[in-house]
């Protein structure tokens, strides 16, 4: 089971070796602060009755300034907030990141105006398989 | 009502409105001054006569077009007749967010439509802005002096509505272009089924082989040759394949983080076609449609 001694400082690292380049500390040296809602519960990290799995909530606010999703440098400030599980050995340890990304493109500044892509052969079921031009897709092994 | 499998299309509905402002420089201008005079774009006239092969008649049509394109409100008696139409409610990010049937989009649709017209119908008379007026204006109407066809094409989805409108003058005549660039919609399914889909985009031009000709015209792979006086067609590669990355929140060591991607990759493949789309699909007909105005 993880060290829960030592988790925060491992999600910590997780963390700042995953946005830091993206999104530089602050001057203030907070990049990553647990985040405040888990402060108000108890102290990190949260760990389940026999320890196998344990959680750090965990926020990590920075200045845009690298490649975040494809999205090029916005120099906003931007805070992504996250829940990283832990699970594995101690030196072994798996890290599950749950990210609230949705936020993130929100604050990123980019919108969402897609329509759903459907396919055709979804809609229009195998038929369209007589097609020569798809033919030659699945004799290729391009589409299934 | 009609569905969009494809980013942009003209269809019977804009095919039947170019009739109506190309085909007669009298009836133009008429338009164009009961827009200018503010004019319910369902009530000048375009949408009077049923259009032929539609299931919707043109009540259904014109409350399409008020309530899902421009967010208008029936006025309805007691007998179910549509009376009038009101504005949109205002602006509630909680309780109306957005306008019509278009998805994260809220704002006055039905005028940037209008404007749009006005612009291009005063490029294709030749007609100038009344003094004074900023559009919709009431100044005393200059006649025609001339009638430069116009082409409407609608392109979907773009972050917020607008019109554009291009020209070019040629030798002895000129061509006026106006696309519309709307929010993603919802078209709703209707009670009759009529709607085949539902907002959606296809990820091909390419259409199933049995499928009955009639209700596919003018649909054609490759053609040969440009026939008719219309056409609408599609250049692409045969099949956009969407691929799904590995999950971000797959487990893995420290330090090997795998950002998501903004919804899912598309890789074309195939040979590059050339699709004449069908007219319900957008398309449009070799011989277009023509506005025939309704009898009283």
């Amino acid at each position: 089971m993880p060290d829960l001694s030592t988790v925060v400082d491992l999600v910590h690292r997780d963390v700042t070796e995953g946005l830091g380049q993206a999104l530089a500390p602050r001057d203030d040296g907070h990049g990553f602060a647990l985040a405040e809602g888990f402060e108000a519960v108890g102290d990190a990290p949260i760990a389940d009755r026999d320890g196998a799995v344990a959680a750090v909530p965990w926020q990590w606010t920075g200045v845009h300034r690298g490649d975040l999703l494809g999205v090029p440098a916005t120099n906003e400030v931007v805070t992504v907030r996250g829940v990283t599980l832990i699970t594995g050995e101690e030196d072994n340890e798996l890290l599950h990141r749950y990210i609230d990304w949705a936020e993130v493109l929100l604050q990123l500044g980019v919108r969402f105006f897609d329509r759903p892509v459907v396919d055709v052969r979804r809609r229009f079921g195998d038929d369209l398989l007589r097609i020569p031009q798809l033919q030659r897709l699945v004799a290729d092994g391009v589409i299934l | 009502m009609p569905a969009m499998p494809y980013a942009l299309e003209k269809g019977p509905y804009f095919s039947i409105l170019e009739s109506y402002l190309n085909d007669d420089r009298d009836r133009a201008h008429a338009g164009l001054l009961a827009l200018r005079s503010g004019a319910p774009m369902s009530e000048i006239g375009v949408l009077d006569p049923p259009i032929a092969g539609s299931p919707y008649g043109p009540d259904a049509l014109k409350l399409h077009m008020n309530r899902d394109w421009f967010g208008l409100a029936p006025t309805v008696a007691a007998s179910g007749k549509v009376l009038g139409w009101e504005e949109q409610a205002a602006f509630d990010e909680h309780q109306h967010p957005t306008t019509g049937f278009w998805r994260h989009w809220y704002g006055d649709a039905e005028a940037i439509f209008r404007e749009t017209l006005v612009r291009a119908l005063e490029v294709s008379l030749g007609v100038p802005r009344p003094s004074g007026s900023k559009g919709g204006g009431r100044g005393r109407p200059e006649p025609p002096t001339r009638h430069w066809p116009i082409v409407l094409l609608w392109n979907c989805p773009h972050p917020w509505y607008e019109g554009w409108v291009s020209w070019r003058r040629q030798e002895r005549s000129g061509q006026v272009m106006v696309q519309f660039n709307t929010p993603a919609h919802g078209a709703p399914v209707d009670a009759a089924g009529g709607a085949l889909h539902n907002g959606e985009l296809f990820n091909s031009p390419i259409r199933p082989p049995g499928t009955d000709p009639s209700k596919l015209a003018p649909y054609e792979i490759d053609p040969d040759e440009a026939t008719g006086t219309n056409g609408l067609w599609l250049v692409s590669q045969t099949y956009h394949l969407e691929w799904t990355p590995p999950t971000s929140t797959a487990p893995s060591p420290a330090g090997t983080w795998r950002p998501p991607t903004l919804g899912r990759p598309v890789r074309s493949v195939g040979e590059v076609v050339t699709v004449a789309i069908a007219e319900i699909d957008g398309g449009v007909l070799p011989d277009g449609r023509t506005f025939v105005p309704a009898t009283p």
